[in-house]
C-alpha cells in the first residue's frame, strides 16, 4: 500500500498563509449506527429516533449498549468493491464514508493536488485483537497479516491508495478529538497553498479494547446515555466515520455547502482523562473559533456539542458554553444519543451533523433530556427536531483524553448554489 | 530562497541503537531530573519517560518553557501500555481492569503530558502516520509558525517493545535493519535568537518504494530550485544504507546515521538533530542534507542549514 507519485509535498512551495482565503466544503460522507451514507445520516436525525441497541458484533463479558453499524465486515466489504479479504473495520467504514465525500463533491481531481487526513484512535484494532489472542498463547503463532493494519496510519494510506489520492497523506490521533483535528489540519493546509482540495474526517470501529477500557474508566452507562442531563451516568460508544471534501475557490464542485469560518485547538492541561471543572480547554477552544470567525455570539444557530454523556464531560462542557455566552446560548445538542460515541471519528460525523442541520435547516436533538445539569442550573438543549430558518453558522465540539479540546465553526457559504 | 526558514532553538534526543538485551546493560538517561514523582515515574512506559524527558532537555536548551504548541509524531505509538493492557483483558477474562495502562495507551498522551506538566493550554496535536509521522508534525509546526506562533516544540518518538522486536524479526526485518528506538524534540521558531542552531530549509515527503537514483534526483531537483548541488554540503546524512555509498562514491563526506539510532518509524527526528549537530562549528550559510527512508514505507529530504 504505496502512493503512486513520488512527490507528496514541499513545504517550500508555501509563500505565505493567506487566512482570509476560504475553505469551501463541497462534499460529505458518513456511516454510523444510523445508518450507511449522508441521507440516512440526515433521516436518521429527523426521525429523532436513537440508533443505540445492545451490542452484537462480538463477544464481551460486558452488557453494553452501543451504537453499532449494522452491518458485518463481509456486508461492508462488498459495499466497498473490496475483494475478498480481511480487512479492518476502521478501514471499510473509514473507505466508504471517504468515498462518498470525494464523489458528492463530484469535483474532477485530476491534476488538482489532494490530500487525505484521516483520524483514528483504534486504527486496526479489532483485528490485532485477533492476533493478539493466539500470540499471546504462543508467540510463533498468530497470522502476521492480521498486523498489517494495526497501525493508525495503515488504514489511512489504504483508502488513501483506494481513492487514487496522489498528495499529502496522514493520520492524526488526539483520541476522542482527533476527527476536528484533521478537518482543522486540511483547511490550514488550502490556506498556505499546499493543497487544493483535502478529504478529511475520522473512522473507528467498536472493539473489545476500547469497551473494556472505557468501562475500566466506570464511564459506560449501562443504559442509554443522556447527555447535558442531570442524572447523566456515563456514555455509550459507537462507531463509524465521517469525512468532508474541503476544498479552495479553484476547485469547482456540484455543490457548496458552507465554508470553515473558524477553528481552534487548545489543551485542558488539568488531567490526562479528566476535564477540569472550569472547562478553560474548551472554553479556549470554542472562544478562539469564534474569535477567528469575526462572527458575534448570536451569529451561531447552533452547537453540537461534544456532550458524551459523562457527568465531568457535560459539566465541563457546560461551564465552558455558560461563561462563553453568559446572557445568550445558542440553541444546542449532543447527537451521542443517536449513534453512540464514535471516538475519533466523532468530529467527523458530528461535523457532518452540523453542517446537515445548518443546510437543511434543522436543530437536532439531545435524545433522554428531563433536567438541567446542576453545574449550569437551567440549561436546557434542543429536546426536539426543530425546523428553523435563517441560520448562519453552527459551532461543533470534540474533547479527549489528553485534555484535547478543538470546535470548529461552518457559516453558509454567501456565494453558495443553496 | 522564497520560502520562510524554521529556525531550531534548543532540541535533545533519547536514543538507543542494538538489541533490547543490549538496550539493558547501557545506563538509563537521569528521568529523575524530568519527572520528579518516583511513583508517576513508575507507572510510565519507556515511550512517555523518553519522550517527556528529551522534551523538557529540548526546551532546556533553548533556554525557556514558554511554548505556544505542542506536535508529536509517532509511528507505533505507545506500544508497551497497548500490549499490557490487552494482556489484561485475556488474562483478567475482561473483569477489574487497571485503567492505567488503557489511559496511557493513545498515542497523544506524550504531548498531553508536557501539556499537564507545562501547564501549556495552547494548541496540540499528534499524527500517527508511520515513516511518516514526524514530517507530517514538521508540516504542521512550518503552518503553525507561518500562523504566528513563536515557539513550537515538536519531536518524533517510537519504543521498540520486546513483541514489537519479535514480531518484526518474525516478518525479517532484523535481516536487513539495525534495531533501535528514541525520542528527539526541537524548539521550533519563525524568529532567530542568539540559542539558534540552525534553521529547516525545506522538507520533501516521499512515497516509500523509492529507489536510491530517484531520491538522489528529487534531491538534486531541491538543491538545484535554490541555486545549490551537492558539493557544496559539509555533509549529506542518509536514513537509508544504499544511499551513504553513492556519496562516498562521490567524495561527498556522508554518513548512514541508522548505525547510532537504528531503524524506527521516527528515526527522521534523530537524523535532522545529528544533521544540525553536524553544523555545530560550521559558518552561517553551511549546510546539511537528510534523507531518510524507513523500511519502504515512506521517505524524506530535509535541507538544513546553518
Amino acid at each position: 500500500m504505496f502512493l503512486k507519485e513520488d512527490m507528496i509535498l514541499t513545504l517550500n512551495s508555501v509563500k505565505e498563509i493567506n487566512m482570509s482565503e476560504e475553505v469551501y466544503i463541497g462534499g460529505l460522507g458518513a456511516i454510523t449506527a444510523m445508518g450507511v451514507g449522508k441521507t440516512a445520516q440526515l433521516s436518521g436525525l429527523i426521525s429523532g429516533e436513537t440508533a443505540l441497541g445492545p451490542l452484537t458484533l462480538f463477544n464481551t463479558g460486558h452488557s453494553v449498549i452501543v451504537g453499532e453499524v449494522k452491518h458485518s465486515n463481509q456486508e461492508l466489504a462488498i459495499m466497498a468493491g473490496l475483494a475478498e479479504g480481511e480487512y479492518s473495520r476502521t478501514t471499510l467504514l473509514g473507505l466508504l464514508a471517504a468515498k462518498e465525500a470525494l464523489e458528492d463533491s463530484g469535483a474532477d481531481i485530476n491534476g488538482l493536488r489532494v490530500g487525505f487526513i484521516s483520524a483514528t484512535s483504534v486504527g486496526g484494532m479489532d483485528v490485532s485483537e485477533n492476533f493478539y489472542h493466539s500470540y499471546n498463547k504462543d508467540n510463533h503463532s498468530g497470522r502476521l497479516r492480521q498486523l498489517i493494519g494495526h497501525d493508525c496510519g495503515a488504514s489511512t494510506q489504504f483508502i488513501a491508495g483506494k481513492l487514487d489520492i496522489n498528495s499529502f497523506v496522514t493520520t492524526i490521533n488526539t483520541a476522542c478529538s482527533s476527527a476536528n483535528n484533521a478537518i482543522m489540519m486540511g483547511a490550514r493546509m488550502i490556506k498556505a497553498g499546499l493543497l487544493d482540495a483535502v478529504i478529511a474526517g475520522g473512522t473507528d470501529s467498536l472493539c473489545r479494547f476500547t469497551i473494556n477500557g472505557f468501562s475500566s474508566l466506570g464511564i459506560l452507562d449501562s443504559e442509554k446515555c443522556r447527555p447535558f442531563d442531570a442524572t447523566r451516568s456515563g456514555l455509550n460508544l459507537g462507531e463509524g466515520a465521517g469525512y468532508l471534501f474541503l476544498h479552495s475557490a479553484k476547485v469547482k464542485t456540484k455543490r457548496s455547502y458552507c465554508t470553515i469560518a473558524g477553528y481552534a485547538n487548545a489543551n485542558d492541561a488539568f488531567h490526562q482523562t479528566a476535564s477540569s471543572a472550569d472547562g478553560v480547554g474548551s472554553y479556549l477552544a470554542m472562544s478562539s473559533a469564534l474569535k477567528m470567525s469575526g462572527l458575534n455570539a448570536q451569529d451561531i444557530g447552533y452547537i453540537n456539542v461534544h456532550g458524551t454523556g459523562t457527568p465531568n464531560n457535560d459539566a465541563s462542557e457546560g461551564v465552558a458554553m455558560n461563561r462563553l455566552f453568559s446572557s445568550f446560548i445558542p440553541p444546542f445538542s449532543s447527537t451521542k444519543g443517536f449513534t453512540g460515541h464514535t471516538l475519533g471519528a466523532a468530529g467527523g460525523v458530528e461535523s457532518l451533523f452540523a453542517i446537515l442541520g445548518l443546510t437543511e435547516g434543522y436543530h437536532w436533538p439531545n435524545l433522554l433530556f428531563s433536567q438541567s445539569i446542576v453545574e449550569v442550573p437551567g440549561m436546557v438543549p434542543v429536546t426536539k427536531t426543530t425546523k428553523v430558518e435563517g441560520m448562519i453558522s453552527v459551532l461543533t465540539n470534540s474533547f479527549g483524553f489528553g485534555g484535547n479540546c478543538s470546535s470548529i465553526i461552518y457559516k453558509k457559504d454567501k456565494n453558495g448554489q443553496l | 530562497m522564497t520560502s520562510m526558514n524554521l529556525y531550531i532553538n534548543g532540541m535533545a534526543t533519547i536514543n538507543f541503537s542494538g538489541t533490547i538485551q543490549e538496550r539493558g546493560l547501557l545506563p538509563e538517561p537521569d528521568y529523575k531530573l524530568y519527572i520528579p514523582d518516583a511513583g508517576i515515574r513508575r507507572r510510565m512506559s519507556r515511550v512517555i519517560r523518553m519522550g517527556i524527558s528529551s522534551a523538557l532537555m529540548a526546551l532546556e536548551n533553548s533556554g525557556g518553557n514558554d511554548i505556544d504548541a505542542i506536535v508529536t509524531g509517532t509511528g507505533w505509538g505507545c506500544l508497551a501500555d497497548t500490549e499490557k493492557f490487552l494482556i489484561s483483558i485475556l488474562d483478567n477474562n475482561e473483569r477489574l481492569l487497571n485503567p492505567s495502562s488503557f489511559i496511557q495507551s493513545t498515542s497523544n498522551t506524550i504531548g498531553a503530558q508536557i501539556a499537564l506538566m507545562l501547564n501549556d493550554n495552547h494548541y496540540n496535536n499528534t499524527f500517527v502516520h508511520g515513516g511518516s509521522s514526524f514530517e507530517a508534525a514538521i508540516t504542521d509546526a512550518y503552518m503553525l509558525a507561518m500562523e504566528g506562533r513563536k515557539k513550537i516544540l515538536v519531536g518524533g518518538f517510537d519504543e521498540l517493545t520486546p513483541t514489537k522486536e519479535h514480531l518484526l524479526s518474525r516478518m525479517g526485518i532484523w535481516k536487513k535493519y539495525i534495531k533501535g528506538e528514541g525520542s528527539t524534540f526541537f524548539v521550533l521558531s519563525s524568529v532567530k535568537d542568539e540559542k539558534s542552531l540552525g534553521q529547516i530549509s525545506d522538507l520533501e515527503i516521499l512515497g516509500g518504494n523509492i529507489s536510491d537514483e530517484e531520491i538522489i534526483n528529487k534531491s538534486k531537483k531541491m538543491l538545484e530550485n535554490k541555486g545549490l548541488s551537492f558539493c557544496k554540503f559539509k555533509a549529506v546524512l542518509c536514513g537509508r544504507e544504499s544511499l551513504n555509498n553513492y556519496f562516498t562514491d562521490m567524495n561527498i563526506s556522508s554518513e548512514y546515521y541508522k548505525v547510532s539510532c537504528g531503524e524506527y518509524p521516527t528515526s527522521s527526528a534523530y537524523g535532522l538533530w545529528r544533521g544540525v549537530n553536524t553544523l555545530a562549528n560550521a559558518q552561517r550559510g553551511e549546510m546539511v542534507l537528510v534523507i531518510n527512508s524507513y523500511l519502504n514505507e515512506a521517505s524524506s529530504i530535509m535541507l538544513v542549514t546553518k
